[in-house]
């Protein structure tokens, strides 16, 4: 055949096919039959089996492997588009974004219904409250994931959302989504009204992005500051009126009342009894005792005082916010925090700022609580001037009590984290020092070549600034450093930390919105210890370890997260790989280390590849020679081992140093506690094996006195025995059996009279007996439901039950008790007595109750 | 924890289904047959797996038992006699997507379809095959089958039969490469339940024997097997099948056997004097001729082209 017969053929081929579809499936074109076409899906990641490679061909392979690791630096982008093995196949922005939207509740919050926190966790929290008797096996459990996604597309239009009324909405829209059919719909409208009955009643859900930390910031300070106030604003009221009263008293005393007009207008009830012209003469002149000019003046202007109470009330806080965050268009900050007064400041003046300002407010405030205390005195008339001026000349916020402060408007200090530790370090630590309390939030976002960021990565690769360890020296105020990724935990840091005398310092990873899969990055950078989560308050006092926690980080008792996944290993073969999450993992997340990384298939891999964590656990000596890698797999699940490079290994190492530092302060695997607990146990080894020792000791002793001993009467008895031998009856009788029979004989009778007595205590009762039948053992055989369909019914999962006695006779119990072939219908006892012939099928029901 | 799970999937159920789902019609079976049992054990294994019907076939061959496919919602296939192993090896083979199921009888099975029946455990393809085994062909009006027991008296053997019975559970444990071989009984629900669902959970050719009453032609036989809990040992291992929380307390004798031991499955499965229930034995690692046959799913019509042309090409002169 020619080429161009050829080319004819495959052309008539192609025609031929595409007739052959036309017949087969004519409502379909070209590209809708592709489309329809079966695609096998593999869901698990595999090892390919290595190629046959020529050993020429390794070497060089290796030496190239060798020479990367040393040198680094892999210039030529990668043809593969790679990630690391953890990653699920599921792509991931859909599947971070399943997971977050964030629930916040606007009620006050109990201990059931979590302040705030990511919705699934929510919906799962309620539905452990309804009571529900297998809540794995509820609609609403099974098809979580539909739930969150459908809330999702709705904040996708609106935000933020009135939880209950999306919930029930979303709720009904799965009924439609799944064509539920009338046996599951009834329990699932039981499901969804447990649900609703048990769900928070007020809160919103908002979307997982670069604003919702500050939602939940606002929320909270608004949880803590609403109770306090409307607290203070009733003792005000109170003081007010009592205070009013005093000086109404203190106004009747006065000569001027008493007129006979005014005695007219205060007595006017009794008018015609009193002839008030008259009573005026027998009042004497001169008035009663009346109060000293300093102390009416001093009450008036408490009184002045608890009335500006209404201005200051209208401030929640006092927000400082960075002019880089200030004039970014993402924050609208009049909308974020309605009730607060935001100044903006520029590098290194934000400090000052505040500082100035909260003395200033607090002035104000210091006033009124001044005022609070001394018409407090002065109602219980126990105001002392000499005591109390000098007192009150000095009071400032430092006499607050904590209630009153927490009524007080917060102050915080908003600002981007790089730059408090470049250019307001010094007065920041200053500001922490002297111990207002103020609360700083510095925040971090994740750096990439995308976002603008060139110049910081080389910086960022070697070390995180670590701006909320270098506080620890600050000891007695509270830290807290973490990421919008657990909301719940965000929220309770903030409360813990507002509601302390102290200042506090928020180091908060933000997550920026604008990123690809940037929920997704945030959580790898807490996986890989990059960003490493903590709590330290020093509010807590002295068992010093008790005011750390990394509660807030995967698997904390770790060096490394450790993840089991299921892989198919070269031989097609299933297999669990137990693969760390480490920083180099997590660099490999961001495009911009790609040339830390080497990739290499299986073809290639002998025992000198070793882990990163496992290279990292070994000395200089054990690792010559080895190469460290992390697991990568391809878009098609392909597994590769990809080589780090030496730099990316430094790296790693110091993210492990430092969340070795921060392991050790909390506890975790310290140094002092393991030598201690190794201590202990060598003391106790030793006291143990000396008591063995010594038990071994006097255990030979005992055993060779017993061995003296019985030695001894052995022979003493064994020559009495001969020498008093009568050869004339030489049978030897044992004492032992003599003892042993008669206990026999003793126990005998009494087991025998306990048999006995079993079968008297059961007694046939004449009780009426209900008719049931073993369901979970019925095969469904169609015998009973045959034989009488009322009386017998199938239940949900087609096991007969019986439904009805009264739907049928006793006879036809007993029939289908005789039929059932497998003996599970019980038919009990008549329940009309009038029933023919009942004798005789009682005889026969006999044998099936 | 922080979104780097592997145990999530991206699809998401479009449909909650239940029981009413996956049934059609009512079954024409004799009242107190055990293919009711089968059948509804059936319907409840695919509404926990939560099993898309028309990603499900089942495919039969010739008896009552075989009438199955027409009392599920789901795709079917009611072949010719003793042909259900070669048809649902041919559905899997080119739509390893599909869960298939093969409904077989004694007669389906051991006697005209034994050739298919040995080369389809052979190929170890993941398919669930319940054989429904009653000891006698009843959709004929009763003769002896393969399995019928010796001494059997039908219309064929009016004096008794005089050849031993096949013993199902021992034929296929001496076919090579079999990888699921299970036995348990109609009037046992619960374990019937377990069984059934060990065996869909088994990645190959899952054989599962069930010892089934015939209500009609072997009434006697069926009531004596049936409330006898004496005559039933039951297989125990932590791999094994579960009795199941309703149903232990009916379990008298047990007797501890690992499935993976090949040997001590076959004295099991020839000792005449009990009847074993349970797992019999189970080897993962058995190779699946499905897997081989799968390789090339999924070409688009030019690459088919394209192979087709290379094929073609070795024959050009």
């Amino acid at each position: 055949m020619t080429t161009k017969e050829k080319n004819s053929f495959s052309e008539f081929f192609k025609e031929d096919a595409e007739n052959i579809q036309n017949i087969l499936h004519p409502e379909l074109n070209d590209t809708n039959f592709k489309n329809a076409e079966f695609e096998q899906k593999v869901e698990i990641s595999k090892i390919s089996p290595p190629k046959e490679i020529s050993l020429e061909e390794f070497q060089k392979k290796w030496r190239q492997m060798r020479s990367f690791f040393r040198n680094g630096k892999n210039d030529k982008k990668l043809d593969l588009k790679l990630s690391p093995l953890h990653l699920s196949n599921r792509n991931m922005k859909e599947f971070i974004l399943d997971e977050y939207p964030i629930f916040l509740n606007t009620e006050n919050f109990t201990e059931e219904v979590p302040y705030c926190g990511s919705l699934k966790e929510i919906i799962l929290n309620t539905l452990n409250r309804c009571n529900i008797d297998q809540v794995k096996e509820s609609i609403i459990f099974i098809h979580i994931e539909r739930i969150i996604q459908n809330v999702n597309k709705l904040l996708l239009d609106s935000a933020p959302l009135f939880f209950r009324p999306t919930i029930i909405s979303v709720l009904n829209k799965l009924q439609t989504d799944l064509q539920l059919t009338a046996e599951v719909l009834n329990s699932y409208t039981q499901e969804i009204k447990l649900f609703t009955d048990k769900m928070p009643k007020n809160g919103v859900i908002i979307p997982f992005d670069k604003v919702a930390l500050f939602k939940i910031l606002e929320n909270t300070m608004s949880a803590i500051l609403v109770p306090a106030r409307i607290k203070l604003a009733n003792e005000i009221n109170k003081l007010e009126y009592k205070i009013q009263d005093i000086l109404k008293v203190e106004d009747e005393k006065k000569p001027s009342s008493n007129e006979a007009k005014n005695l007219h207008d205060s007595y006017s009830f009794v008018d015609s009894m009193l002839k008030f012209d008259e009573l005026v003469s027998l009042i004497p002149e001169s008035g009663s005792q009346v109060m000293g000019n300093d102390r009416i003046e001093r009450i008036q202007t408490v009184l002045e005082d608890l009335k500006t109470n209404a201005l200051l009330f209208s401030q929640y806080g006092f927000l400082y916010v960075n002019d880089l965050f200030f004039y970014n268009k993402d924050y609208n900050w009049n909308t974020l925090f309605p009730k607060n007064q935001i100044e903006v400041f520029q590098d290194g003046n934000g400090c000052d700022a505040i500082m100035f300002s909260f003395k200033k407010e607090m002035g104000l405030w210091a006033k009124l609580f001044k005022a609070m205390r001394i018409a407090d005195l002065e109602l219980n008339s126990s105001y002392d001037s000499e005591i109390h001026d000098d007192y009150f000349k000095n009071f400032n916020w430092q006499n607050f009590t904590l209630d009153e402060l927490n009524s007080c408007p917060k102050f915080l200090l908003i600002a981007d984290s790089d730059q408090l530790f470049e250019t307001e370090f010094n007065k920041l630590s200053k500001l922490l020092s002297e111990h207002f309390p103020i609360k700083v939030i510095a925040l971090k976002t994740l750096i990439n070549s995308k976002n603008g960021n060139e110049e910081l990565l080389g910086m960022n690769l070697h070390s995180q600034p670590k701006l909320a360890t270098l506080m620890l020296s600050q000891n007695n105020i509270y830290i807290n450093q973490s990421t919008v990724l657990s909301p719940n935990f965000l929220a309770k840091g903030f409360t813990e930390g507002f509601l302390a005398f102290s200042p506090a310092i928020y180091s908060i990873l933000n997550t920026n919105d604008s990123d690809e899969n940037h929920a997704l990055m945030l959580s790898a950078a807490i996986e890989g210890r990059d960003f490493p989560g903590f709590v330290y308050n020093g509010q807590l006092g002295l068992p010093w370890g008790s005011r750390f926690n990394l509660e807030n980080n995967p698997q904390p008792d770790k060096s490394w997260p450790i993840h089991e996944i299921e892989i198919i290993n070269h031989l097609n073969r299933k297999e669990i790989l137990s693969a760390p999450f480490s920083f180099a993992d997590n660099a490999f997340l961001n495009d911009d280390y790609f040339h830390y990384f080497l990739p290499v298939d299986s073809s290639y891999w002998n025992e000198n590849l070793i882990s990163i964590t496992e290279f990292m656990k070994r000395n200089h000596l054990e690792n010559m020679g080895k190469l460290p890698f992390i697991w990568m797999k391809d878009e098609g699940n392909n597994i590769y081992k990809s080589i780090v490079c030496w730099e990316m290994v430094m790296a790693t190492q110091e993210r492990l140093d430092f969340w070795r530092f921060l392991q050790e302060n909390s506890g975790i695997n310290n140094y002092h506690v393991l030598a201690a607990v190794e201590e202990v146990k060598k003391e106790m080894k030793a006291v143990f094996d000396f008591e063995i020792e010594q038990l071994q000791i006097e255990q030979k002793i005992e055993i060779q006195k017993i061995r003296d001993e019985e030695a001894d009467k052995v022979i003493g008895n064994l020559t009495s025995f001969l020498l008093d031998l009568d050869f004339t009856n030489l049978e030897i009788k044992s004492d032992n059996k003599v003892n042993v029979e008669p206990i026999i004989i003793d126990e005998v009778p009494v087991v025998k009279e306990i048999r006995e007595k079993k079968p008297n205590k059961v007694e046939s009762g004449k009780i009426a007996i209900e008719a049931y039948i073993d369901t979970p053992l019925c095969t469904a055989c169609n015998e009973c439901v045959g034989l009488n369909g009322n009386l017998f019914k199938y239940n949900s999962e087609k096991l007969a039950y019986v439904a009805d006695v009264k739907a049928g006779t006793f006879k036809e119990l007993v029939e289908a008790a005789e039929v059932c072939p497998v003996g599970i219908i019980h038919p009990g006892t008549p329940i009309n007595p009038d029933e023919a012939d009942l004798t005789q099928l009682l005889k026969r029901a006999e044998k099936f109750n | 924890m922080y979104g780097l799970k592997s145990d999530l999937t991206c699809d998401l159920p479009t449909k909650q289904y239940s029981i009413s789902d996956y049934s059609k019609g009512v079954p024409r079976w004799c009242p107190g047959c055990g293919d009711h049992a089968v059948l509804n054990n059936t319907q409840k294994l695919l509404k926990e797996k939560q099993l898309d019907p028309a990603k499900t076939v089942f495919v039969s061959g010739i008896g009552c038992s075989s009438r199955f496919p027409h009392y599920m919602d789901t795709y079917g296939f009611h072949g010719l006699h003793g042909r259900a192993f070669p048809v649902a090896c041919g559905v899997k083979f080119r739509r390893p997507d599909l869960n298939v199921f093969v409904i077989t009888g004694d007669g389906d099975c051991c006697s005209i379809g034994a050739g298919a029946w040995i080369h389809a455990i052979r190929y170890n393809m993941d398919l669930t095959v319940l054989l429904l085994d009653n000891e006698i062909y009843g959709l004929t009006k009763k003769q002896t089958s393969p399995t019928s027991r010796l001494g059997t008296i039908s219309n064929t053997t009016p004096e008794g039969s005089i050849i031993p019975p096949i013993n199902a559970i021992e034929t296929t444990l001496g076919v090579a490469n079999a990888s699921f071989v299970a036995q348990t009984a109609d009037w046992n629900p619960v374990h019937m339940y377990e069984t059934i669902k060990a065996g869909f959970e088994h990645k190959g050719f899952s054989f599962i024997h069930i010892i089934q009453r015939c209500p009609i032609f072997q009434q006697s036989l069926g009531k004596e097997m049936a409330t006898n809990k004496d005559a039933m040992v039951y297989l125990q291992h932590e791999n094994g099948i579960p009795f199941g929380e309703d149903f232990s307390q009916s379990v008298k004798n047990t007797v501890n056997h690992d499935p993976t031991n090949l040997s001590e499955a076959r004295e099991l499965a020839m000792d005449r004097e009990n009847i074993y229930m349970g797992l019999f034995y189970q080897n993962k690692m058995a190779p699946r001729y499905d897997l081989y046959g799968s390789s090339n799913l999924g070409f688009t019509n030019d690459q088919r082209e394209k192979v087709l042309n290379a094929e073609f090409d070795k024959y050009a002169i």
